[in-house]
């Protein structure tokens, strides 16, 4: 009852319909239950599931902020779990055009078993294409991988690729056993670079087979890990990608880093150029500003918003960045830290606005 | 331009370098495979001494990994933060285009030009890790 009455309340309040449409970076489809991703699962692993109790992939070592209350569907179900729902909550509402899909199952990275992990990620892209791809022609995704398993990994994006028009992108989680530009790696970058597809990596941290949530070990509480563990993942992939030649040796590839936070960009620019400067002798194949790597090939979601006691600064940090295509907007629709599209940017100017809105995401997504 | 003398061409080897101070201006002077160059001594980052630093060759690559060494002893690297400069025109190899080190020309002269001030340039060499400047 009382979340019939939070969600009429809500529905009310919603505030006006953006005037000019948006696209929505990150989105997140949650699979009910293993059991929905049996159809597309060989008997040996469904029986695997079974003995084995295997429920889902592991989560958060603390407790997680949870969704927004008002997005639990009302014919039950996790929230982000209803097609249909999310359809009238978040594309109709807020005039969004296209919305690409994270689904809840990147968490296959962190399943030791990698012939498992693999199993499960196409499992769920069958699912993704089935269930959501062809639901609503606003709705786009990523093809979940499990990089641990990078051969199987790239085998799965050609399968997807050639599957469903609608897969847009690469989806891997920011905590893994090593950072992304290292070499075992490059099947993945090789296969991402030649379909043109971005490689999305997206906040996430589990407690199993990856290192901490930060460089000195495991927080108490989740607020603390909200606040910093994208970022430091973030920063490591990116260095990582840049200093290990990985767009040396594909000049196409693109990556989005997403949910990791936006205003850390700048002064990680400074400090590999600066450093880079000297240490040039380490990497020569980096042959020109690491900041110039930085700014052509990565993207940033936005989301959750940096919110500055003076709104200029956020301005400042995306003028630092050097490039307007840089930022995309996600709303991260239906967790607690969801950002509104009519108000997480407002304190930029309308013109940039604009572009992280619509225009950046729409040209790096081909849409 | 008045040029000064330093010294005899014989008496600064290949491989070797000496230092020179004229006016304010302190000056490495280099023997880069038989031909004279000289480098102000004063790093275009941050002002260190510059031509103090190691005389070496830079690694090149395309692709990670495949590092080709070239132009050995042709990179000074600044003793602080390493930044690597060609010696022969004192442009930095992190950014030629835009950042260098003020270069100055030097010849040698059959005979001792009169009228040019004659001022001292002191061998620079490296013992066992320490720089040594003989006096």
């Amino acid at each position: 009852m009382a979340q019939q009455a939070v969600r009429s309340i809500s529905d009310q309040t919603a505030t006006r319909r953006a005037a000019e449409p948006i696209i929505d970076a990150d989105v997140h489809s949650v699979v009910p239950s293993v059991k929905d991703l049996y159809p597309y699962l060989s008997e040996y692993w469904k029986n695997y599931i079974d003995i084995s109790e295997y429920k889902r992939p592991p989560t958060n070592h603390t407790p997680s902020g949870g969704p927004r209350i008002d997005a639990l569907p009302p014919g039950g179900g996790p929230a982000g779990s209803d097609a249909d729902f999310m359809r009238a909550q978040l594309l109709d509402q807020w005039n969004i055009e296209y919305a690409v899909l994270n689904p809840s199952y990147h968490g296959v990275a962190w399943i030791s078993n990698p012939h498992f992990a693999s199993a499960l990620a196409t499992a769920v892209n069958h699912w993704t294409a089935d269930h959501w791809l062809d639901r609503d022609r606003r709705f786009r995704a990523s093809i979940i991988v499990a990089p641990q398993n990078p051969e199987a990994a790239a085998q799965e994006i050609d399968r997807a690729a050639k599957h469903h028009s609608g897969f847009v992108q690469i989806l891997i989680p920011s905590g893994s056993e090593a950072p992304y530009g290292k070499d075992r790696y490059r099947p993945i970058h090789e296969a991402a670079a030649r379909h043109g597809f971005p490689l999305g990596i997206h906040l996430g941290m589990a407690t199993d087979t990856t290192p901490p949530p930060s460089p000195v070990g495991w927080f108490s509480y989740y607020l603390e890990m909200h606040a910093v563990s994208g970022t430091l993942a973030a920063m490591s992939h990116t260095v990582s990608l840049v200093c290990e030649g990985v767009f040396k040796r594909f000049p196409t590839l693109k990556v989005v880093l997403i949910e990791c936070g936006m205003s850390w960009v700048p002064t990680v620019m400074w400090r590999l150029d600066k450093d880079w400067k000297g240490l040039r002798h380490e990497v020569p194949w980096v042959d020109r500003k690491p900041s110039e790597f930085i700014r052509e090939h990565f993207h940033c979601s936005t989301q959750p918003v940096e919110e500055p006691d003076d709104p200029e600064y956020l301005q400042q940090v995306i003028d630092m960045v050097g490039n307007e295509k840089f930022y995309l907007f996600a709303t991260d629709y239906p967790h607690w830290d969801f950002d509104s599209p009519a108000r997480a940017l407002s304190p930029l100017r309308p013109d940039l606005r604009r572009k992280i809105l619509y225009d950046n995401a729409k040209e790096l997504y081909r849409l | 331009m008045p040029g000064h003398v330093i010294g005899k061409a014989a008496d600064l080897l290949p491989g070797e370098r000496q230092l020179v101070t004229i006016g304010a201006l302190s000056i490495g002077v280099f023997n880069v495979k038989g031909e004279y160059y000289a480098l102000l001594n004063r790093c275009a980052h941050q002002g260190g001494p510059l031509c103090l630093g190691d005389i070496t060759g830079a690694g090149v690559a395309d692709m990670p990994g495949e590092v080709t060494w070239t132009r050995e002893g042709e990179i000074l690297r600044c003793p602080w933060h390493r930044w690597e400069f060609d010696i022969k025109t004192g442009l930095a190899l992190i950014d030629p285009a835009k950042v260098r080190v003020k270069s100055y020309e030097v010849t040698v002269e059959a005979q001792m030009p009169p009228d040019f001030p004659r001022v001292p340039a002191y061998p620079v060499t490296v013992e066992s890790g320490w720089l040594v400047v003989h006096v």
